[in-house]
């Protein structure tokens, strides 16, 4: 984030997608998040918009998109299944297997309240 | 490319992949896009982040872990804007320049990481990326 802020204008804007830890979490349930697999994502004790404060961006927002994430995270998964083949054949059994855990695992990680999926805002002052 | 042939397989095999029918069907399907793509922002997303970042023509954008050009092309496409793509993946960054060769649009690929960004001073815009501050 902040070599992101460096190379921004002053009164820039950045806007981005990031798949993060839910706020709040004890750190046994941050543990138990971080030993399962599923796709990468940021793992902080402290809430996102710290992390961008802490940057040096001013008028942060955080929109959490969570469950269009979900939506999102289901149809990737419909979609290699309904053409397993295809799929195999791009990238190989053991690629697709984890293709589809990672998507199960981190289904089950946003209906446990874990995960999120957050649209960011802010603007280098 | 002629003179390394290890490096021409790899970028046929990224071609191939991210121009598969059903790789393409997939991402139609899920995010809308036909970038080869396997990202979780969708079509609608990225607009959202055309109207926050306010491109437009004359304004640049940087994208950072483009991936194969999704969504940075595709803004650049969408708006008007000057795009600069990067990824850590050189054949990625060859699949999205291709794409933006093919879209006529004014982008250029360059292969980075977030936190090691080959550029001096305060030179953008507006700056997205798609989960890719891991």
């Amino acid at each position: 984030m902040r070599a992101t802020r460096s190379v921004l204008k002053p009164g820039a804007v950045t806007c981005f997608y990031v798949i993060a830890n839910a706020d709040g979490l004890t750190d046994t349930d941050r543990e138990r998040l971080a030993q399962r697999d599923g796709n990468e994502h940021v793992e902080s004790p402290v809430p996102y918009d710290m992390l961008m404060e802490e940057a040096g961006f001013v008028d942060i927002e955080l929109t959490d998109v969570t469950s269009q994430f979900v939506k999102t995270l289901r149809g990737w998964k419909s979609e290699w299944e309904a053409e397993a083949d295809a799929f195999i054949d791009l990238f190989g059994e053991k690629e697709f297997a984890r293709g589809i855990h990672n998507r199960n695992l981190d289904i089950a990680s946003t209906a446990d309240g874990l995960l999120r999926r957050y649209r960011v805002y802010g603007v280098k002052p | 490319m002629g003179e390394y042939p290890g490096l021409d397989a790899v970028f046929r095999e990224s071609f191939r992949i991210v121009t598969d029918p059903a790789m393409l069907r997939a991402e139609r399907n899920v995010i809308g896009g036909d970038y080869g793509a396997s990202s979780y922002t969708t079509m609608a997303q990225a607009d959202e982040l055309a109207r926050c970042l306010e491109l437009d023509r004359g304004r640049t954008l940087l994208d950072i872990g483009s991936g194969s050009g999704w969504p940075g092309s595709y803004l650049a496409r969408s708006t008007g804007c000057s795009a600069i793509l990067t990824d850590p993946t050189l054949e990625g960054m060859a699949v999205a320049a291709e794409r933006s060769r093919r879209d006529g649009l004014d982008t250029t690929a360059i292969v980075a990481t977030g936190t090691a960004l080959p550029f001096k001073g305060a030179v953008f815009d507006a700056v997205t990326s798609s989960d890719v501050f891991c």
